[in-house]
């Protein structure tokens, strides 16, 4: 059975509901952070690069040791740090043989894969994505020109001290030439001390459960 | 109690790499495998037996992460609608994410996921899509506490078990969660209902320890009791863009009585979707993109999710019969 109702009403009740729910939580827990946004994956990257993927390379380093992925790409682009023309980094989980090693949340990759990188060294000099898939921005030429599926940045796709709003019309695909300002204007910023885009306050730690 | 070896590794290094059916979270909120062409479900076929690594950390030891364990499971397994069981086996030397053949779960260093506190990981036969084992660590690069009421500045250790072990039962992860950006930067989480959403609250909190409707109705669907399959309903239908079906739109179902928040995804390239383990009544339906998370943290790999289009409420009620589907619907969205 369908009914008809004025979506001005649809959007009351459910407005009302998550309303509710946001501002309990907001209540009870009141200085919560996570660092899925751009800003604070540009600010710990020690190297952003776009590059494609020549190769992908499951192993473990002990035996019966969890399986993680060389992914080798050629760089085109360098943001920030200093890369050379090849550059691996690994990323948690593949397959080997009959058995594929699946971690929730790791980012997998294919030859031909085009990508903005944000990595970061861990303490044996090895580099990973940071934040697992929030350091990924595939390029995609899905309906025509290159772009990047657009990131939550403060004062740019997104409103300081509002909800994020899915669906927003700020964050449509970007072009890369765009999606890179982005990031310089961001590492600009970071180097200021300001987590947002023209604002000055630090950068928020935070954690993401995968 | 020690874990045994077996040979599995050894096969697995020596044998040929071949390309298979990618993994993808897929069919409301579930994981599932694509193997020889057919999709299989990532689910447990009878008990769970599993093993606490016999390692403790600066403010949990061993024996308390076995306990909260134990206590997360059965908040799981106390839901009514559903049927599975878990049984701790016994301490062990065994670390998670090892090949071993059975299911550990314990604390681990991990420097390179500064900012993961908990994974799951499994480990498929890619040849039937069976599960062979699934491991989970919580990473002691952070500060636990196993405290009732919490601890300041440490994690919770149950909240984050809690939604390690959705994802070990065979759960994805959810989109119900809001979040905001911090007028000092950084983003924060407003408010969930599920503890399947991927972005965790702050340290001392511990919210996510309770389960929400979106959550029982996940585990529901995956290991559901005949009473649960008859009392309960589906929606259905296609979101659309241009007149063309959409993959990855996300899609919510209110309860207009209850309030039951529960979503799913539009899982095809007809952009169709399924909502199953409602409870029978009226409901809202609300369309939105995945614009504001990780898309690899929701889709695997090559996943081609639309993103370029606006929240959209279904200009209908739609009415959830018990025990079955009720009408099919389109659900038209406009571009950004």
């Amino acid at each position: 059975m369908h009914l008809t109702v004025p979506e001005r009403a649809f959007r009351a009740i459910l407005a009302c509901a998550i309303t509710i729910a946001a501002l309990l939580a907001a209540t009870l827990h009141a200085t919560l952070s996570i660092p899925t946004d751009l800003p604070d994956v540009v600010a710990s990257a020690t190297l952003i690069v776009r590059g494609r993927v020549v190769d992908t390379r499951a192993f473990t380093e002990i035996a019966n040791g969890p399986v993680v992925t060389a992914v080798t790409v050629n760089v085109t682009e360098t943001l920030k740090g200093s890369a050379d023309r090849v550059a691996t980094f690994r990323v948690h989980g593949g397959a080997l043989g009959r058995y594929r090693q699946v971690v929730i949340g790791s980012p997998t990759f294919a030859a031909g894969d085009d990508a903005f990188l944000f990595l970061k060294r861990a303490p044996d000099g090895v580099l990973w994505p940071v934040g697992m898939g929030a350091g990924v921005y595939k390029i995609s030429a899905a309906s025509g020109p290159l772009v990047v599926n657009a990131p939550v940045v403060a004062g740019v796709t997104a409103t300081v001290g509002a909800q994020i709003a899915r669906g927003d019309t700020r964050r449509k695909p970007m072009g890369i030439g765009d999606f890179s300002g982005v990031v310089k204007l961001l590492m600009a910023s970071s180097t200021g001390g300001g987590g947002v885009v023209g604002g000055s306050g630090p950068l928020a730690p935070g954690v993401v459960i995968k | 109690m020690s874990v045994p070896q077996p040979a599995r590794a050894i096969a697995r290094l020596i044998a040929a790499m071949v390309v298979a059916a990618p993994v993808m979270t897929s069919a409301y909120l579930t994981l599932g495998t694509s193997a020889n062409g057919r999709s299989v479900p990532t689910r447990w076929t009878s008990a769970i037996k599993y093993f606490v690594t016999n390692r403790s950390v600066d403010g949990v030891t061993a024996a308390q992460l076995q306990a909260v364990v134990t206590q997360s499971f059965g908040t799981w397994t106390a839901v009514p609608t559903a049927t599975m069981s878990a049984t701790f086996t016994g301490f062990t030397n065994a670390e998670p994410v090892r090949d071993d053949g059975v299911t550990v779960i314990g604390f681990q260093s991990h420097p390179e996921l500064e900012r993961t506190l908990g994974v799951t990981t499994f480990t498929l036969d890619r040849t039937t899509g069976a599960l062979v084992e699934a491991d989970i660590f919580l990473n002691s690069l952070f500060d636990w506490s196993t405290a009732v009421n919490g601890e300041t500045n440490r994690f919770d250790v149950q909240s984050v078990i809690t939604h390690e072990l959705g994802h070990l039962l065979g759960l994805g992860h959810s989109l119900l969660g809001e979040t905001e950006i911090r007028p000092t930067g950084g983003r924060r989480v407003l408010g969930k209902s599920s503890v399947m959403f991927p972005i965790a609250y702050a340290v001392g909190t511990t919210q996510d320890r309770v389960l929400f409707d979106d959550d029982k109705a996940a585990l529901s669907v995956t290991y559901p009791t005949p009473q649960f399959l008859q009392n309960t309903g589906s929606v259905s239908g296609r979101v659309t863009l241009d007149g063309v079906g959409i993959f990855g739109a996300h899609v919510v179902a209110f309860n207009t009585k209850t309030q039951e928040l529960v979503g799913g995804f539009s899982l095809n390239a007809k952009g169709e979707f399924t909502i199953d383990g409602l409870t029978p009544g009226i409901y809202v339906l609300r369309v939105e993109p995945l614009d504001d998370a990780d898309v690899s943290s929701f889709f695997e790999g090559d996943a081609k999710v639309e993103l370029g289009f606006k929240t959209t409420f279904h200009s209908k009620l739609v009415t959830v019969p018990s025990g079955g589907f009720g009408e099919s619907v389109e659900i038209p969205v406009t571009r950004k």
